[in-house]
Formats: structure tokens, C-alpha cells, sequence
């Protein structure tokens, strides 16, 4: 028979041992779940001590609202260079959305809006606009030709291997943007747009 | 320390609990399965209230049915967002080959349907905010494209109104005025908070009453009061009517203050020819099959209204040499652009811009009595000089 103290120190061992078995076991799922957040942080650090080369940029053009807003004329405009095209879409009209450096020339989208997504399928850029394109614009059809058209010509310009713009509205096409101009479907390139026939 | 084991136990069970039953977030794509009957294949994907579906396009050369959702992520196995994701679920019956998913963009997520079946319909029911069901059925007997046909004849066989044909100058002419915007609608707001709604509305109101005295002139408006109407109701209105001529009445405003002077337009075509519209309007197929869908319908009516191009044309001119005389404004000219209401319109169809609201000097003239009876006869006169020419009145 084993004395009664050896018994318990066993015991005690027992039990040590499963306490740091089932901490290793906890500790290795809280790992498991923790370890995408750590490579994350650990990728950030590295991004601090070695940089990025510097970017390349390119000149873009944009179009704003002339003078007595008769027309649509473009402004030169240098952005950074985006490898993937969708983000250079969302750049440009950003910039578009920001307005004219030309104090003579109007910035024809409310600067509210946002640009939620742009995507590309067979020659047309799908742009999925905010909401506030459609609600924060003061109307008018003249300011709304402007604004559609100023996205459209924009884009096909800088673009010229894509052929349609279809604007969207929160992920939808819409009837118009201010009750004139009909944006249910593509459209195209056209700089006549304001002019007389 | 027993306590403490049996602690730290729980916790481990209820960790390795809540794992599983971890739910689908944000706007996460869930299981994508799908079913074959006879009579159609459905494509089940489990997805979350946030994520919609864009309208469908089909796609030809092989033939394939694309849906994208947005937004919309599918997780890679290892549960990340992964642009360039692709899953494809082979599914081999009589009306589908395979489901093929591609994560377009961090949150579109291409759907495609590569089908077996060369003629087939489809409906996408998102009824259910947690799935989006996708049935690919055989061809149904009348088709969109035998409606899309039918609706064309129709354009053809009715008769264009100028010059005035023997049987329209004895019948009364029908004038449809439509004062924009209206109700929760103030359309553009001036600088001294005058709303474009109420000035349209007091012109058409204007313009009515001296349209009512003359003779063999019908004048209806499509509104009366201070009401909102979809655009697509005030054409339906004018057809329903058996209308003439269209009128549409709004005040302009544009980014530049500077902007002045008052400008007619007309609707500008979609698409250069009718071989390129009936494409698209096929193209754009509807998510349910019945009837045609919204886009393929706007390209129908702008196509109805091209028949009337040249009688819109003539109208406008008339109006505005008229308008910007009698208003003393600068005159901007006749020209075409996009508009939605003028699309619905089976008539000649034009759109009047009685000055620019957002210009301060053009906002105060615009509130003024006196001022919109010279807009009122200024657009009254047009519209004799260019019913003078179809030789409807001497």
C-alpha cells in the first residue's frame, strides 16, 4: 500500500499537469484565432522601417462647369498612378468631386459624395455613387447635365478603351439624378452635350 | 484548485462552443447549393440583408447568365476577403453546366451561370433577406423579345401628326402642359429660398387660361396643385389623354451663378440606330419575367419619341425665339439632351426653361406676376407661330 502522503503528492502532480495541459490547449485556440490580427501587426511594422519607392504619377483630365456654365471644359489635374484601373477610376473622381483649382470654372458633383464601388464588364464602367449625389444636388437640369456629363466625358476620356458609363445609386440604377436626365442606362461619350445642335 | 480546473474547463468548452456557431457577418456570402427538377434548375446563395443583386445580363459566346451582388464578400477557406477569389460548383444538368463565383472587388461578387440550355428564362427572388434564389427555366411561349417586337409595330402603324393630316384639322388639339417637380419635389431652390415647383406651377396656370381661349385648342395640365407625380405618370397622362403636343415647364439652375437666359430642349436619341437599341433593350433582361424590364422600356419609349423628332424640333424653335423675346432673357438656344419625361411622351415632346433660378436677378423676375404673364404669352406665342405651320390655324 503507498503511504498516504505519497498519494496525495501524486495527486498533486496529476492535477498540476492537466492544469498546464488544458493552459496549453486554451492558449493554442486563443492563438489560432489571435494569429491573423498578429501577422497584421507584424506586416505594419515592417511597412514603418522599410519604404515604399516613391509613386508614379499621371495627368488626368477633368471636366468642370465653364464660366456662365454653358459647357463642360477640363482642367489638367496630376494623380498617382494606380496599377489597378478601378482604383485609378475611383481616384480620378475624387478629384472630380473635389472641384476645379480654376476659380472661374464650378465643380459640378455636390462634395458630399462618395464613390462606393467601380467596376468594369464589357467596355462599361458600372460607378456606384452614394447617395448624396442624388440628395445633395441643388437640381436644375442645366446643373444636372453638368454633373452626369462631367462624370461621363471624365471617365471615357481618360479611358478611352471603355465606351459606356452607367451610374448607379446605392448599388441601383435610377430613373435620374435630379428628375431630368434619364440614367437608367450606359451612357456615352459626349462633349456636344451642352452645345446647340 | 479544484475550483480553478474546473474554471478553466468551462471556458475551454465554451470556447471550442463558439466557434461553430459563429454566424454569417457584415456582408458575408454563405453556402451556395443548388436543385434539379424537370422543369427548372434553382441556385440557392446563402447571404446576408445587406447584400442586394445588381440586374442580371446575359452574356453570349458561351452562353452564361451574370449576376453580380454587392456588396458581397465569399470567404476564401481559410475565412479571409480575398479579391480574385474564385469558386466554381460544377453542376452538369439539362439547364446548367456550372455556378462560377469570382470576388470582382472587396465587395462585388461576380456571379456567372455558364447554362446548358440555349433558350431558357430566368427569375432572382431575394423575397428572403437571408438567400437570393436563382431559377433557370425553359423558354416561356411568348418571349421578350416577341414583346419588344410587337411594341415596335405598334410605333409604326400610328400616324405622325405633321404636316396636320384632313382628319386632325377638324378634331379639337390636345396641349399637355406639365408643370415640373411638385409636393416633397421643390425642385431647384433659388438663393432667396424661391422653389422652382411654385413658379412652374403659377406659369402653367398662366399659360393655361390664355390657351383656353383659343379656338379648337384643348389645354389639360398634369397637375393643378402643389403634388408630386413620377415622371413616367405625366407622359401617361398626355397618351392616355390622346395629347398633341407635350409640354414640360421647369426653371434652371447650374453651378455658376452667372449663368442666365432661357433655353427649349428636346430629347436626344440613346442610341444612334434602331438595330443598336434593340440589342440593349434584349441585353437588359428583367429579374422577373414578366413584362420588360425598366431599362429596356426607357429604350422603347425613346425610340417612340424619335418619331417625333422632327415636329419637337420645329415646336421648340418656335417657342423659344417666342420666349426669349417676350421675356427679354438671354437666349440659350434649342438643344437635346436625355431627358425622361420627354421619352415617355408618343407626341412631340419639349422641355421649357423659363430662366435660371439659381441667378439672384432671374430669381426676382421670376417671382413677379407681371413677369411670368410675358413668360405665359412669350411660350403662347410660340406655339401659334408653330401651329400656323402644320397648317392647323390661320
Amino acid at each position: 500500500m503507498v503511504s498516504p502522503r505519497k498519494k496525495s503528492k501524486k495527486k498533486r502532480k496529476t492535477r498540476r499537469f492537466l492544469i498546464y495541459a488544458l493552459i496549453v490547449i486554451v492558449v493554442f485556440i486563443a492563438g489560432m484565432m489571435f494569429a491573423p490580427l498578429l501577422q497584421e501587426k507584424a506586416y505594419q511594422l515592417k511597412e514603418w522601417f522599410v519604404k515604399p519607392p516613391p509613386p508614379d504619377m499621371k495627368i488626368v483630365k477633368l471636366y468642370f462647369s465653364s464660366p456662365e456654365s454653358k459647357y463642360l471644359v477640363y482642367e489638367e489635374r496630376k494623380i498617382v498612378a494606380f496599377p489597378e484601373i478601378t482604383e485609378e477610376v475611383k481616384s480620378i473622381l475624387e478629384e472630380l468631386i473635389k472641384g476645379p483649382h480654376d476659380s472661374s470654372l464650378s465643380a459640378t458633383l455636390p462634395p458630399e459624395t462618395e464613390v462606393r464601388a467601380a467596376y468594369i464588364r464589357d467596355n462599361c464602367l458600372y460607378i456606384d455613387f452614394s447617395s448624396s449625389l442624388r440628395d445633395k444636388h441643388p437640381g436644375g437640369t442645366t446643373g444636372e447635365l453638368l454633373a452626369v456629363y462631367s462624370i461621363v466625358n471624365t471617365l471615357l476620356d481618360n479611358f478611352p478603351s471603355q465606351s459606356y458609363v452607367q451610374i448607379l445609386i446605392e448599388g441601383m440604377p435610377e430613373e435620374t439624378l435630379a428628375g431630368h436626365i434619364d440614367i437608367r442606362n450606359p451612357l456615352g461619350k459626349n462633349l456636344d452635350i451642352m452645345k446647340n445642335p | 484548485m479544484d475550483k480553478a480546473i474546473r474554471v478553466l474547463l468551462f471556458l475551454f468548452c465554451f470556447l471550442l462552443c463558439a466557434y461553430p456557431t459563429k454566424a454569417l457577418q457584415n456582408y458575408e456570402v454563405g453556402n451556395i447549393r443548388y436543385e434539379s427538377f424537370s422543369t427548372h434548375t434553382q441556385i440557392i446563395i446563402e447571404k446576408t440583408a445587406q447584400t442586394d443583386c445588381l440586374p442580371a445580363r446575359e452574356l453570349t459566346s458561351p452562353l452564361r447568365l451574370l449576376i453580380n451582388l454587392f456588396p458581397a464578400v465569399l470567404l476564401t477557406l481559410q475565412g479571409r476577403a480575398e479579391v480574385g477569389y474564385e469558386k466554381e460548383i460544377a453542376v452538369g444538368d439539362s439547364f446548367i453546366q456550372a455556378v462560377r463565383l469570382k470576388q470582382e472587388h472587396e465587395s462585388v461578387l461576380q456571379v456567372v451561370i455558364d447554362l446548358s440550355i440555349t433558350e431558357y428564362t430566368y427569375n432572382i427572388s431575394s423575397e428572403e433577406p437571408d438567400s437570393l434564389v436563382i431559377d433557370i427555366r425553359g423558354p416561356r411561349d411568348a418571349s421578350d423579345k416577341d414583346l419588344v417586337v410587337d411594341l415596335l409595330k405598334k410605333i409604326e402603324l400610328s400616324p405622325s401628326i405633321s404636316p396636320a393630316s384632313p382628319e386632325q384639322k377638324g378634331k379639337v388639339f390636345k396641349i399637355v402642359l406639365d408643370p415640373g417637380h411638385g409636393g416633397d419635389d421643390p425642385g431647384a431652390v433659388g438663393p432667396s429660398g424661391l422653389k422652382e415647383k411654385d413658379v412652374v406651377l403659377a406659369v402653367a396656370k398662366e399659360l393655361a387660361s390664355l390657351l383656353k381661349k383659343e379656338p379648337g385648342i384643348e389645354v389639360h395640365l398634369t397637375r393643378e396643385k402643389d403634388r408630386f407625380l413620377y415622371l413616367y405618370r405625366r407622359t401617361e397622362i398626355a397618351n392616355q389623354l390622346g395629347g398633341n403636343i407635350f409640354m414640360s415647364i421647369h426653371a434652371n439652375a447650374a453651378p455658376s451663378r452667372g449663368a442666365t437666359g432661357v433655353e427649349t430642349f428636346i430629347n436626344s436619341r440613346y442610341a444612334e440606330d434602331k438595330e443598336a437599341a434593340l440589342v440593349a433593350a434584349r441585353e437588359n433582361r428583367p429579374a422577373e419575367s414578366k413584362g420588360i424590364s425598366r431599362e429596356a422600356e426607357a429604350l422603347l419609349w425613346d425610340m417612340i419619341q424619335d418619331k417625333y423628332k422632327s415636329e419637337s424640333n420645329d415646336l421648340a424653335h418656335s417657342i423659344q425665339k417666342r420666349l426669349s423675346e417676350a421675356s427679354g432673357l438671354e437666349d440659350r438656344g434649342v438643344k437635346k439632351a436625355p431627358f425622361s419625361v420627354l421619352r415617355g411622351a408618343a407626341m412631340p415632346a419639349v422641355l421649357v426653361e423659363i430662366g435660371f433660378i439659381s441667378n439672384p436677378w432671374e430669381e426676382s423676375k421670376l417671382k413677379k406676376d407681371d413677369f411670368r404673364k410675358k413668360i405665359a404669352q412669350g411660350i403662347l406665342d410660340g406655339l401659334r407661330d408653330y401651329l400656323k405651320k402644320i397648317e392647323l390655324i390661320t
